[in-house]
């Protein structure tokens, strides 16, 4: 019994001194191995992290303005309901004046559907994705072109409206024979 | 000294130290009641405070993390931000059952042995002539009265109430019998005369007395971990049905109270440790030159010594894997307790046979 007990101290010892060994590097070491392997997220992000991202990585969208139609077909097609669109007339005629375009990221799912029909490819995604923030009404992006006053677009309205009067006469007056003939009469009728 | 201090100081060292420091007079329960409280928050609970912070970030470095940074300039007040969670979240009781006495006799229990642990020659809330056993029977109840806690709740965590009852028939024999290896050598139950009869340095503590103490020392480490249940001796914690044991069933505040019983409990068992066989708070010169304010000297020493045995529970806690509970039984009965036996033979053999003398180094 006594060799017994003689070898099972010396198991105990030898086991005891087996994993206090294994361990101790970690407590005294710190080159590379023994070191923390912990990130410090958001303060000391190792540097490596935008070049692991998928070449084709879905992040925030961006859009830009000048280039967007507001045809709709992104609101339309996203699946969330996340892009709230409204156009008016603009300065130019037949172009959109795109004055809100707010993109809900907290509902976005990063699907891709919008980026996909986007005619004039100006919806996009980028390689962001670090979206914490205090409020959740800061998560919608707008990149809608609000800055136009109200006297603007009443000044774009007139300025529409003219030119339309403009081309109407253009259009009966120089263009057709009816044109002619009435544009004879009027300058008869002028003293 | 007064009559009044002189009386305080018979039944409680510590607060005559306290007191006399001032001119008034009060009754002697308010007093004792007045020092327990002072050595509670000025001296016991930082030094808690301080253990748990290394034990975080201790752990973390040897897990290869970082562990508490953000509250405080270095994660130093996570542990206070810990006590205000529990103290804020809802007590949540389940089916009707009102608040279980036993967590709070296991506190009473620790706060027992706390005032009988002499923490430097003067610091003894309680000078009691056998406070070796109140200090052992302190710690027994802090665990003993864990088995009404987890009971009266009366859901899975009773399974483990019966283990913890059933931790009994390992871990009260070791403990017995290292701790008596101190004292046959001092030839007193007293603790203050245990310290008093060790010297500063290393070769004169008891633990370097005779060989029987050796054994003994490292045999009463051991056993305090089996008796606080410890990693990695925590069968009755770890597996998932049991999800912390006793602690199952209890939300909030009671969470810090199990906390400190168990960090308490080892923070009590290493300073018993220390006390017996490391030479408390003893310096190999004279401390007359500084009054009163020698006890404060020990104390530090005293403290840093704990704080090298806790640092070494920790590293052993994570060192070690968890053993079942059928090894944890072979460890006590087949280790542990012949070889507490073992010291305490030789020590009694060995005093017999010297007259009392230690090696040739011990001075005394």
């Amino acid at each position: 019994m006594a060799d017994g007990m003689i070898s099972l101290v010396s198991r105990i010892y030898r086991d005891l001194k087996k994993s206090l060994s294994a361990t101790f590097p970690y407590l005294m070491g710190s080159s590379e191995m023994y070191r923390e392997a912990t990130e410090e997220y958001p303060d000391r992000v190792s540097a490596r992290m935008p070049e692991d991202l998928p070449t084709r990585y879905r992040g925030f969208l961006a859009n830009d303005i000048n280039v967007c139609s507001g045809c709709r077909y992104c609101a339309d097609v996203c699946p969330n309901e996340c892009i709230n669109i409204e156009t008016e007339p603009g300065p130019e005629r037949n172009v959109s004046w795109v004055s809100v375009f707010d993109v809900d990221h907290s509902k976005c799912m990063f699907c891709g559907l919008c980026v996909e029909v986007c005619p004039t490819n100006s919806l996009t995604h980028t390689r962001e994705y670090q979206g914490s923030v205090y409020k959740l009404e800061d998560l919608v992006f707008s990149f809608g072109k609000d800055w136009a006053t109200k006297e603007m677009k009443e000044q774009w309205l007139k300025d529409q409206a003219a030119s339309d009067a403009k081309l109407d006469e253009l259009a009966i007056y120089e263009r057709s024979p009816l044109g002619a003939a009435l544009k004879k009469s009027k300058s008869k009728d002028k003293p | 000294m007064s009559t009044w201090l002189s009386q305080l100081s018979e039944i409680s060292p510590f607060s005559a130290w306290i007191f006399s420091f001032v001119e008034f007079e009060i009754p002697l329960a308010l007093a004792m009641l007045i020092s327990v409280a002072i050595y509670w928050i000025w001296f016991f609970s930082p030094a808690l405070y301080l253990f748990e912070y290394i034990d975080k970030k201790l752990s973390a470095d040897m897990q290869m993390r970082i562990g508490p940074k953000e509250s405080g300039s270095f994660g130093f007040l996570q542990h206070l931000a810990n006590r205000i969670k529990w103290f804020t979240k809802e007590d949540l009781v389940s089916g009707g059952l009102g608040t279980s006495w036993g967590p709070v006799l296991s506190v009473f229990c620790l706060f027992v042995a706390m005032s009988a642990l002499p923490t430097s020659e003067e610091w003894v809330v309680s000078n009691v002539d056998n406070s070796l056993l109140l200090v052992v029977l302190g710690l027994f109840f802090t665990r003993y009265f864990l088995y009404w806690a987890a009971f009266s709740t009366k859901e899975i965590s009773e399974i483990s109430s019966f283990r913890l009852l059933g931790q009994n028939a390992y871990y009260l024999l070791p403990v017995f019998l290292s701790v008596s290896a101190a004292a046959i050598v001092c030839g007193t139950d007293n603790l203050v005369e245990i310290v008093r009869f060790q010297g500063g340095m290393p070769w004169n503590w008891i633990v370097l007395h005779n060989p029987g103490t050796f054994v003994s020392a490292i045999g009463l480490f051991w056993s305090i971990h089996l008796w606080i249940s410890r990693a990695p001796f925590d069968f009755t914690e770890n597996a998932v049905d049991r999800e912390h044991g006793y602690k199952q069933a209890y939300s909030s505040h009671w969470l810090g109270v199990f906390h400190f019983i168990e960090y308490g409990a080892l923070y009590l068992g290493m300073a018993l440790i220390v006390v017996l066989y490391l030479g408390a708070g003893r310096t190999p010169f004279s401390l007359e030159y500084f009054g009163r304010a020698s006890s404060i000297i020990q104390f530090l020493i005293f403290f840093l010594k704990t704080l090298a045995l806790t640092l070494l529970s920790i590293w052993l806690r994570w060192s070690l894997p968890q053993l079942k509970a059928d090894q944890i039984f072979k460890f006590s009965w087949k280790f542990l307790v012949p070889l507490n036996l073992a010291g305490l033979m030789m020590s009694a053999l060995w005093m017999s046979w010297h007259m009392g003398k230690g090696f040739w180094w011990f001075h005394g």
